[in-house]
């Protein structure tokens, strides 16, 4: 599905944190990466494009201004994933699910189909086991999994992700973005994801965007996006980048530029 | 990912088994609270006996007018007040503590209390009503007034800043701490008839029930209950934390507004008729979410059952406690309500608020 965006400004009260973004991408069935240092303005972006946060300009996801639909309709076409982890209710793992798939219709009723189709989705995600297990008894790696689980409960067609790996271990972070990929294939699902960890999304990613204070500084294949002279004036990084055989960049970082700098995060 | 190595079916009976096992609790609930009003009724400090009650409600015809004025006008409004009160009180606890994402907030956290105990006062030892119904409510009328008043300023002054639930607590705990000073200062003022009226007032007490106040709380609650119903899923996803919520379609801010303002005017309508009854809707709930778990299809009318048999609990230990003597309940409620939370407090084993 196309995500048109024409010249989205935000900020909070009069700290500016996206400047007039531009973005026309339709690649159903990939993932694209949204890549930038910290406070670039990646997780405001994002809730721009879910329609949580607006802005100035418009987001239009397929014929739709997503600012301008109702909730129950913005959750169908668009399904987000917010970077913090689910608070730790009295819900068990199936319900979680549940409720992230019930939110559409109304009545109380729980029928055959909502079980199946949630316990689908946990058999996807390797939950199945967890079903019963309360989200106050898990880590916080299974927490972001049901997190996901969430997110694909409703079955949008652009699905919205905030750092989704943040909190797993290294398989997990393979597994899911394995996942997020077959799933954008098989429902043609257009995938935004928001990351820190350049050579994982180097791997999954089909383009890249770099954020940077507010704009997009960057856009193309991982192989075009990511070169040294990218990260030392996006990410004030010296870096050595290596190509591995199918061409896939490998960021090797070596230094930071400007430690006397100060952080500002 | 990794494929199923168990049955794909283990979470859907671990689930069907969840919900079997909440109605059967639902179930015992309800069997308790009927025990529990039953015994509310046929007991008591006139000094009327368990048979003659007992043949008085099945038989009104055959009681003598004493009898009947005991149990229909005096025992039964009580006994149901109690459940209604309970009932409203609980509602309006947990859709609070679950749209402010707070385990402490109840109507007295935010204010709707002090604020009617302000309102009756100003009627008792002001005599000033705001509003002329008839004579009869005065004091309830003023009291309901001021506790919406209380709510309508936590409201505006928290849209202010977004509506975030931090913000409502915050004002709550002002308006518990301005009301209790307005109240000082009228009771500092009041003539000694008045201040014992103020005082008993406060106190919290069913012996004001009648079947006219009955019916106008069990209306109220019969408006305010489906729309909290309604709102079950939205409810239940609130609890995860505002951003989640949103992105799973729920508009935050418009739910928090409308649950807050239907449950505060439940809660308004119940303390203005009974006075201050505090904790019921603190531990109604708690009690309700150890049993029943966080879907609010099973946690809210889990929460009512659990208020109203509290409350009715409490009613009949209040006629027991000194024979012939009907303490106001209202001291009772926390004088039985306390040991049982703190017992809560030590023995649950999750961590439910993050």
């Amino acid at each position: 599905m196309r995500i048109r965006v024409e010249d989205l400004c935000f900020s909070y009260g009069h700290h500016h944190v996206l400047g007039g973004i531009h973005l026309d991408e339709d690649s159903p069935g990939k993932l694209t990466a949204l890549i930038g240092p910290n406070a670039a303005g990646k997780s405001t972006f994002l809730r721009c494009l879910a329609g949580l946060l607006r802005g100035r300009g418009t987001v239009h996801v397929g014929e739709h201004a997503v600012a301008s639909l109702r909730a129950g309709e913005r959750t169908k076409l668009v399904g987000y994933l917010p970077q913090d982890l689910p608070n730790t209710a009295a819900l068990t793992v199936f319900e979680a699910v549940l409720v992230a798939h019930r939110q559409a219709r109304p009545g109380w009723r729980v029928d055959d189909a909502d079980v199946a189709a949630v316990s689908a989705v946990l058999e996807r995600l390797g939950l199945g086991d967890l079903a019963a297990r309360h989200l106050c008894e898990l880590s916080g790696g299974q927490r972001q999994l049901v997190a996901v689980g969430q997110a694909l409960a409703a079955e949008p067609r652009v699905l919205l992700l905030d750092e989704p790996t943040s909190s797993l271990d290294l398989r997990h972070q393979l597994d899911l973005l394995t996942l997020v990929s077959d799933l954008a294939v098989e429902r043609q699902m257009t995938v935004v994801l928001a990351v820190h960890d350049l050579n994982l999304a180097a791997r999954f990613a089909h383009r890249m965007l770099v954020l940077h204070a507010g704009r997009i500084a960057a856009r193309g294949t991982p192989a075009e996006v990511l070169t040294p002279r990218l990260l030392r004036e996006v990410y004030r990084v010296e870096a050595r980048v290596l190509h591995d055989e199918d061409g896939v960049p490998l960021v090797v970082p070596l230094c930071s530029l400007d430690r006397e700098e100060e952080y500002i995060g | 990912m990794r494929v199923g190595a168990t049955a794909p079916a283990t979470g859907v009976k671990a689930y069907r088994l969840l919900s079997r096992r909440r109605a059967v609790i639902l179930g015992g609930l309800l069997l308790a609270l009927l025990v529990s009003v039953f015994a509310d009724v046929v007991l008591g400090p006139s000094g009327l006996s368990v048979p003659d009650a007992l043949r008085a409600i099945v038989a009104p015809s055959r009681a003598t007018l004493v009898e009947h004025a005991i149990v229909w006008d005096i025992r039964l409004p009580m006994a149901l007040m109690a459940v209604a009160v309970g009932t409203a009180l609980a509602v309006a606890g947990v859709e609070m503590q679950t749209i402010l994402n707070n385990p402490m907030a109840e109507p007295f956290t935010l204010g709707i209390a002090a604020a009617a105990s302000f309102g009756a006062a100003t009627s008792i030892v002001l005599g000033v009503s705001v509003l002329s119904v008839g004579g009869l409510f005065i004091t309830a009328a003023n009291a309901w007034l001021w506790a919406l008043l209380a709510c309508l300023a936590i409201q505006s002054l928290s849209l202010l800043r977004g509506s975030s639930a931090e913000t409502m607590i915050l004002l709550g705990i002002a308006l518990v701490f301005l009301f209790n000073a307005l109240l000082s200062l009228m009771e500092y003022n009041a003539s000694e008839q008045a201040l014992q009226q103020v005082v008993f007032w406060t106190l919290g007490s069913l012996t004001k029930a009648d079947w006219l106040r009955l019916a106008i709380l069990v209306a109220v609650i019969v408006l305010v209950v489906p729309l909290c119903a309604r709102a079950s899923w939205r409810l239940t996803a609130l609890r995860m934390g505002d951003e989640r919520a949103a992105s799973l379609g729920v508009e935050v801010r418009r739910l928090r507004l409308v649950v807050l303002f239907g449950v505060s005017v439940l809660a308004a309508t119940a303390v203005a008729f009974v006075g201050t009854i505090g904790f019921v809707g603190l531990v109604g709930p708690h009690v309700a979410r150890m049993l029943v778990g966080e879907d609010q299809r099973y946690l809210m009318p889990a929460s009512m059952l659990c208020g109203a048999l509290l409350l009715s609990v409490t009613s009949i230990v209040s006629k027991l406690v000194i024979p012939g003597v009907v303490i106001p309940v209202g001291i009772i409620t926390a004088l039985v309500g306390v040991p049982f939370f703190v017992a809560i407090i030590f023995t649950r084993r999750r961590r439910i608020w993050s």
